[in-house]
C-alpha cells in the first residue's frame, strides 16, 4: 500500500467515525434541532461505510493499488502521482512547512502580529528563499508598511498577544 | 421611465460624483483582491463617510464599491487558487489550473471582460424588473426556496464526477459542519463543545481559506516551484478577450442565470457561482477539460457573479430585505442617506433608484478596465518562486481570516481546516462539495423546517416545487449522462485491451 | 532588484503619510476619552434596524465627543444578540471604551435563561434607551374584521416569527392570553422575510415592530390587505397604555377588553406585563459596564445628553427613531430596575410555558 492509499483509507475511516459521533450527539439535541444533523450523519455514515468497503475491496485487486483506478483519482494531474519514497519525502517536507506556519502563529500569540510577521517573513526569505539580506530587509519593510496602512484604512484588528502589541 | 433614466445619468455623470464612484471602485477592488475579505469590510470603511453626503454621491460611492468586488476577487482565485471573496470560489476550479499552465493573463482578462458584461447585464435586469419585481419575489415561498437550495446542493454531483462517492460524502460533511453553532429558530447550540467561538459556527472565509489556500501554499512550497509550471507565461490579455468574445452566448446565459438567482433571497451569493459553474459544465460540449483549465469554467461563473449584484439589489431596494452582508450594509448606508428602500422606493425615490442602476453599470466598466490594465503586470506573480510568494500570502491570509470574528479561534480554525484541506487534497477528495454543503446547510434546514411546519407534507405537491424538482433532475441527467457514457466506453476499452 | 527602489520609495511615502495621520489624531484635549478609540458594539449583522441605529449613534457621538480619536461601530452578530452580548461581557475591559447597543431580545434571552447566555445586565449600566413597540395585524382574508371576530373565528391563524424567545414572544403571549389557537411557524431569518411570507399568504397574522410596520405594513393597511388589531402597548405606572407612535390603534389591554368585556388576568398576563416593561419602554438600549471608572461614566452621560439634544439626531434618525423619544437618567434607571426585578414566579411560568408549547429546554 502506498502512502496515498493509506491516507485515503485512513481519512475515510476518520470521516466514518466523525459521522458516527455527530449522529450520536444529535440524539441529545432537542427535537427541533435534531433532524438535520441526524439525517446528515446517518446518510454520511452509510456512504462512508460504503466507501471504506469499496476502498478495501479495490486494494485487494492487484490493479487497484495506487493506480489511477482507485476510487477517487480522476482529477489528479499526472505529475501528482509519485513513487512511495517520493511521497514519504513530500509528507516530511509538507510537515516542515506546516511547522513554519504554526511557528508564525505561535509567534503572533507571543509578540503580536507586526513583530511576528516581520520575523516570519524575514526568516523565511533568508532561509528558504535564500534572499540576500538587503532584499529581505526591504521586503520586510514593504510588508510592514502595507500592513500598517491597510490596518489603519480598513480598521483591521490584530490578534491579542502576550506582549500586547 | 426612460426620461427619468436619462436624467439620472446626467446626475451621476458629474465630476465630483464620478470621483466618489472611483473611490468606491478602488476600495472594492482592493477588498476583492485581498483574499478572505468580503464586501462587509469595504462597506465598513465607506459607511462612516456616507453620513452627510448627498444621496447621489453616496450612492455612487457605495455602489461603486459593491459592484466591483466580484471583479477584483478574480485575482487571487486565478493566481493562487484562493477565494478572493465568497462569490469567487468556483473560478478557482478552472482559473487556477490555467494560471499553472502559464495562462494567468488569459484567464484574468477573459474573466474581467465577462465580469464587466455580466455586471452591466445585471444593471439592465435591475432596471427592467424594478416595476415588476414584487410578484417575482413573492412567488418564492419557503417550499420554493428549499427546492432552490436543493438545486444548489445538486451541483455537488456535477463537481465530483471523478469521484462521485467521495464528493457526495464531502457534501454531507459540509452540511454537517454547517450545523455547528446555533440552530435556526431555536436557541440550541450544536456541537460547540462549550467553546464560545463555535457558538456562531465556523465562518465561511475561514473555511474557504483553510480548505483551499493553505493546502495550495503547502504544496507549492513542497514542490519548490512557482504557480506557473516551468515559470513561463504563455497567455496574453488579448487572447483572454478573444476567448470571451468567442463564447459570447455563454456569457449571456450565465449573466441571465446570475441575475435571476440574485433575485432569490437567502440563497446567497456564494452558491451562485457554483451553480453557474455547474450549469456551464452541463450545457457545453467537449467538457473533458473542465477542472483542468477550460476557459469556459472561468467565463461562466465570473459573468454570473457580477450579474447577481444587479439581481440582489431587487429585493434589497423593493422590499428592504437584503440578500447578503454587502447588500445589508448597503441598505444601512441608504438609510443613513435618508433613503428608505421598500415598496415605495420606485415611486418616491425614482431618480435615486435609477442612479443606483447607472452606478452599477458604470462601476462595472471602470472596475473591469482598471483590472485589465494591470492584469498583465499582476499575472507575473505567477512566476515568482513559491518560497518568496507564499510567506507574504500566508501573512495576508492570517490577517484576513482573523477579521471574520476577530477571535483567536479564527486563526486556529484556519490551521486545523488547512490540515484537513491538505489531507483531502492528497487523498483526492473533492473539496468544492464541502464548501457548497456548508454554505447551504443553514438555509436548507431553515426552509425545510418552515415548509414542514407550515404545510405538513402538502408542499411536496405544489406545482412550483415540482417544476423546480424537474429542473434539478434534468440538470443532473444532462450533467451526468455524457460522463457515464464515457466511463462505460473507457471501461469497455480497458477490458478489451486486457483480453 | 530593479523593483526594489520604487518599492522603497512607496514604502517610505506610506510610512510618512501614516505618521502624519497619527499625529493629527493625537490632538490632546482634556477629558477621559481624549485621543481614545471608542467602540460601539452592535450584536447584530450589519444592515438591520439595530445596526442602523448603532450607526446613527456613531455619527452623533462622534460629533459630541470631538476629543475622542474615533467612534467605531463593531458588529458581532450571531445567536440573536447573544454572541455579541457575551463578547461585551467576557471579552471587553470595563474601561469605558466599549459601549454596547442591544435590543429587547438581549434582555429576554437573559431573563429566560437561554442556553449560551454568559452575560448579565446586572453587570451593566444603561446610558440611553429608545422605546420600541409593535403592532399585531391580521389578514382580512381570514374573515376577521375585529377583536370579537378574532376570538371566535374558525379560520386557521398562522403566525410567522424568528424564535419564541425574542420579540415575537410578545405577540405569541397575546395570543395565549386571548385564548387563540394560532399555529406558530418559527425559524424565519428575520421579520423582513416573515413580512414577505405574509404578503405571499404563507402566514396570515404577524407582529412587526414600529419602524418595520410603518415602512412595510402601512401601505398594505391602506390597500386593505392588512388589518391592524392592537399594539403591544407600553407600561406606564403599572398600567398598559397606548403606544405613542400609534395613538390611533388600541393597546392590547383595550383590545382584550373589547373581545371579552373584562380585564385580562393570570400568569400569562403577568408575564406579558413584565416583558413589556423590560423590552418595550426601552427596547433598544446602550450599555456600559458597571465597573467603568466614574469619570468615563460621567463623560459618556454628558455626551449622551448632547446627542439627544442635537437636531441632527432627530432629523437623520427620523425613520430609525420612528417617532419615539429617547430616555435617559431617572426613567431609564427605573426601567433597568424593572427589568432586573421580574419576579421568579413569572420567569418560572414563562420557562415552563415555552417548554410545553414550543419544546424549548431553558435552564435556570
Amino acid at each position: 500500500m502506498t502512502v496515498r492509499d493509506r491516507l485515503r483509507l485512513g481519512f475515510s475511516l476518520v470521516v466514518l467515525c466523525l459521522f458516527a459521533y455527530a449522529g450520536l450527539e444529535a440524539l441529545d439535541f432537542s427535537r427541533r434541532a435534531r433532524y438535520m444533523p441526524l439525517y446528515v450523519s446517518v446518510a454520511g455514515f452509510t456512504l462512508s461505510a460504503l466507501l471504506v468497503f469499496l476502498e478495501c475491496w479495490r486494494m485487494r485487486t492487484a490493479a487497484g493499488r495506487g493506480t489511477r483506478r482507485g476510487v477517487a483519482i480522476e482529477d489528479l494531474a499526472a505529475e501528482d502521482l509519485f513513487s512511495p519514497e517520493e511521497e514519504r519525502h513530500r509528507l516530511k517536507t509538507t510537515a516542515y512547512y506546516l511547522l513554519w506556519m504554526v511557528g508564525y502563529v505561535a509567534m503572533i500569540a507571543l509578540v503580536g502580529l507586526p513583530v511576528a510577521s516581520a520575523l516570519f517573513l524575514g526568516a523565511f526569505l533568508l532561509v528558504e528563499a535564500r534572499m540576500r539580506p538587503l532584499a529581505t530587509a526591504l521586503s520586510v519593510a514593504a510588508m510592514l508598511a502595507g500592513l500598517l496602512v491597510l490596518t489603519h484604512l480598513m480598521h483591521l484588528r490584530w490578534p491579542s498577544s502576550l506582549a500586547g502589541w | 421611465m426612460f426620461e427619468a433614466a436619462v436624467e439620472a445619468l446626467g446626475l451621476i455623470l458629474q465630476i465630483d460624483r464620478l470621483g466618489w464612484m472611483l473611490l468606491g471602485c478602488s476600495v472594492g477592488l482592493v477588498v476583492g483582491l485581498l483574499p478572505g475579505l468580503g464586501g462587509t469590510v469595504g462597506m465598513s470603511i465607506l459607511l462612516p463617510f456616507v453620513f452627510g453626503m448627498d444621496a447621489y454621491s453616496g450612492v455612487a460611492l457605495l455602489i461603486g464599491m459593491a459592484a466591483v468586488i466580484h471583479t477584483g476577487d478574480t485575482f487571487p482565485s486565478v493566481l493562487i487558487g484562493v477565494p478572493g471573496s465568497s462569490g469567487s470560489q468556483a473560478t478557482i476550479v478552472d482559473g487556477y489550473p490555467l494560471a499553472r499552465q502559464g495562462k494567468a493573463a488569459t484567464a484574468l482578462s477573459a474573466a474581467f471582460i465577462v465580469s464587466m458584461a455580466g455586471g452591466v447585464f445585471g444593471a439592465v435586469v435591475l432596471f427592467a424588473t424594478l416595476s415588476v419585481a414584487q410578484p417575482l419575489v413573492l412567488a418564492l415561498g419557503s417550499p420554493e426556496l428549499f427546492m432552490l437550495a436543493i438545486f444548489g446542493l445538486s451541483m455537488v454531483g456535477v463537481l465530483s464526477l471523478g469521484s462521485p462517492l467521495a464528493g457526495l460524502i464531502s457534501g454531507l460533511l459540509g452540511l454537517a459542519i454547517g450545523t455547528i453553532g446555533g440552530a435556526p429558530g431555536v436557541p440550541v447550540y450544536r456541537y460547540t463543545f462549550d467553546l464560545i467561538y463555535l457558538f456562531d459556527g465556523i465562518p465561511l472565509p475561514v473555511l474557504a481559506l483553510g480548505l483551499f489556500a493553505v493546502p495550495e501554499m503547502l504544496d507549492l512550497l513542497a514542490q519548490r516551484g512557482q504557480i506557473a509550471h516551468g515559470a513561463k507565461l504563455t497567455g496574453s490579455r488579448l487572447e483572454g478577450i478573444r476567448e470571451a468574445l468567442r463564447h459570447k452566448w455563454l456569457v449571456l446565459r450565465s449573466a441571465a442565470l446570475g441575475s435571476a438567482l440574485g433575485i432569490v433571497p437567502g440563497i446567497g451569493g456564494s452558491v451562485i457561482d457554483w451553480i453557474a459553474y455547474g450549469v456551464t459544465k452541463q450545457t457545453v460540449r467537449d467538457r473533458e477539460n473542465f477542472g483542468r483549465g477550460d476557459i469556459r469554467g472561468v467565463i461562466g461563473p465570473e459573468s454570473a457573479n457580477n450579474a447577481k449584484e444587479g439581481g440582489a439589489l431587487v429585493p434589497t431596494l423593493i422590499f428592504g430585505i437584503p440578500g447578503s452582508g454587502t447588500t445589508a450594509m448597503l441598505l444601512g448606508g441608504l438609510v443613513l442617506l435618508g433613503i428608505e428602500p421598500g415598496p415605495a422606493m420606485v415611486r418616491e425615490h425614482l431618480s435615486v433608484t435609477l442612479s443606483i442602476v447607472w452606478s452599477l453599470a458604470l462601476a462595472n466598466i471602470f472596475g473591469a478596465a482598471a483590472c485589465i490594465a494591470c492584469a498583465g503586470l499582476v499575472a507575473r506573480a505567477s512566476i515568482v518562486p513559491a518560497s518568496r510568494l507564499v510567506p507574504f500570502l500566508f501573512i495576508i491570509i492570517t490577517v484576513a481570516a482573523y477579521q471574520s470574528t476577530r477571535h483567536w479561534g479564527d486563526i486556529v480554525a484556519l490551521l486545523v481546516l488547512g490540515v484537513l484541506g491538505w489531507i483531502m487534497k492528497q487523498a483526492a477528495w473533492p473539496r468544492a462539495p464541502m464548501l457548497i454543503g456548508f454554505v447551504l446547510s443553514l438555509v436548507t434546514e431553515r426552509y425545510l423546517h418552515l415548509s414542514m411546519s407550515r404545510y405538513g407534507l402538502e408542499w411536496l405537491a405544489f406545482p412550483s416545487v415540482l417544476a423546480i424538482l424537474a429542473m434539478i433532475v434534468i440538470a443532473l441527467v444532462l450533467g451526468l449522462a455524457p460522463d457515464l457514457r464515457r466511463r462505460r466506453a473507457r471501461a469497455r476499452a480497458a477490458s478489451e485491451a486486457q483480453s | 532588484m530593479r523593483i526594489m527602489r520604487p518599492l522603497l520609495r512607496t514604502a517610505g511615502a506610506a510610512l510618512g503619510a501614516l505618521t502624519v495621520l497619527c499625529a493629527a489624531q493625537a490632538q490632546a484635549e482634556n477629558g477621559y476619552y481624549a485621543g481614545k478609540d471608542i467602540e460601539l458594539l452592535v450584536p447584530y449583522a450589519p444592515g438591520g434596524g439595530n445596526d442602523t441605529f448603532g450607526r446613527l449613534l456613531q455619527t452623533q457621538y462622534s460629533a459630541c465627543m470631538p476629543e475622542a480619536a474615533s467612534v467605531q461601530v463593531v458588529n458581532v452578530p450571531g445567536g440573536g444578540t447573544v454572541i455579541g452580548a457575551n463578547e461585551f461581557e467576557l471579552m471587553r475591559e470595563p474601561d469605558g471604551l466599549t459601549v454596547m447597543v442591544t435590543a429587547g431580545t438581549t434582555s429576554y434571552a437573559w431573563m429566560l435563561g437561554q442556553p449560551g447566555v454568559r452575560y448579565s445586565p446586572r453587570n451593566w449600566t444603561a446610558i440611553l434607551g429608545l422605546p420600541g413597540g409593535g403592532v399585531v395585524y391580521v389578514n382580512p382574508d381570514t374573515g376577521v374584521t375585529g377583536m370579537k371576530d378574532l376570538v371566535t373565528t374558525d379560520a386557521e391563524l398562522v403566525f410567522g416569527g424568528i424564535s419564541a424567545t425574542g420579540l415575537d414572544l410578545l405577540g405569541l403571549l397575546t395570543f395565549e392570553i386571548l385564548g387563540l389557537d394560532v399555529k406558530a411557524v418559527l425559524g424565519y431569518e428575520g421579520k423582513g422575510p416573515a413580512q414577505i411570507a405574509y404578503q405571499q399568504g404563507e402566514i396570515n397574522i404577524d407582529y412587526q415592530t414600529t419602524p418595520a410596520f410603518i415602512k412595510l405594513v402601512r401601505p398594505q393597511v391602506e390597500a386593505g390587505t392588512a388589518l391592524p388589531l392592537y399594539t403591544a402597548g407600553m407600561v406606564q405606572d403599572g398600567e398598559l397604555v397606548r403606544d405613542p407612535a400609534f395613538p390611533e390603534y388600541p393597546s392590547f389591554l383595550e383590545a382584550y377588553r373589547e373581545a371579552y368585556g373584562k380585564d385580562p388576568s393570570g400568569p400569562a398576563w403577568e408575564a406579558y406585563l413584565a416583558l413589556v416593561s423590560s423590552g418595550v419602554s426601552a427596547q433598544r438600549q446602550v450599555w456600559m459596564h458597571k465597573d467603568t471608572p466614574p469619570e468615563a461614566l460621567v463623560a459618556m452621560k454628558t455626551a449622551t445628553d448632547c446627542v439627544i439634544n442635537r437636531e441632527e439626531f432627530y432629523e437623520k434618525g427620523d425613520k430609525i427613531l420612528a417617532g419615539y423619544k429617547p430616555i435617559v437618567g431617572e426613567s431609564l434607571q427605573r426601567n433597568t430596575k424593572a427589568m432586573l426585578s421580574v419576579s421568579d414566579d413569572v420567569l418560572k411560568w414563562l420557562r415552563a410555558h415555552l417548554n410545553e408549547k414550543y419544546d424549548l429546554d431553558l435552564s435556570e
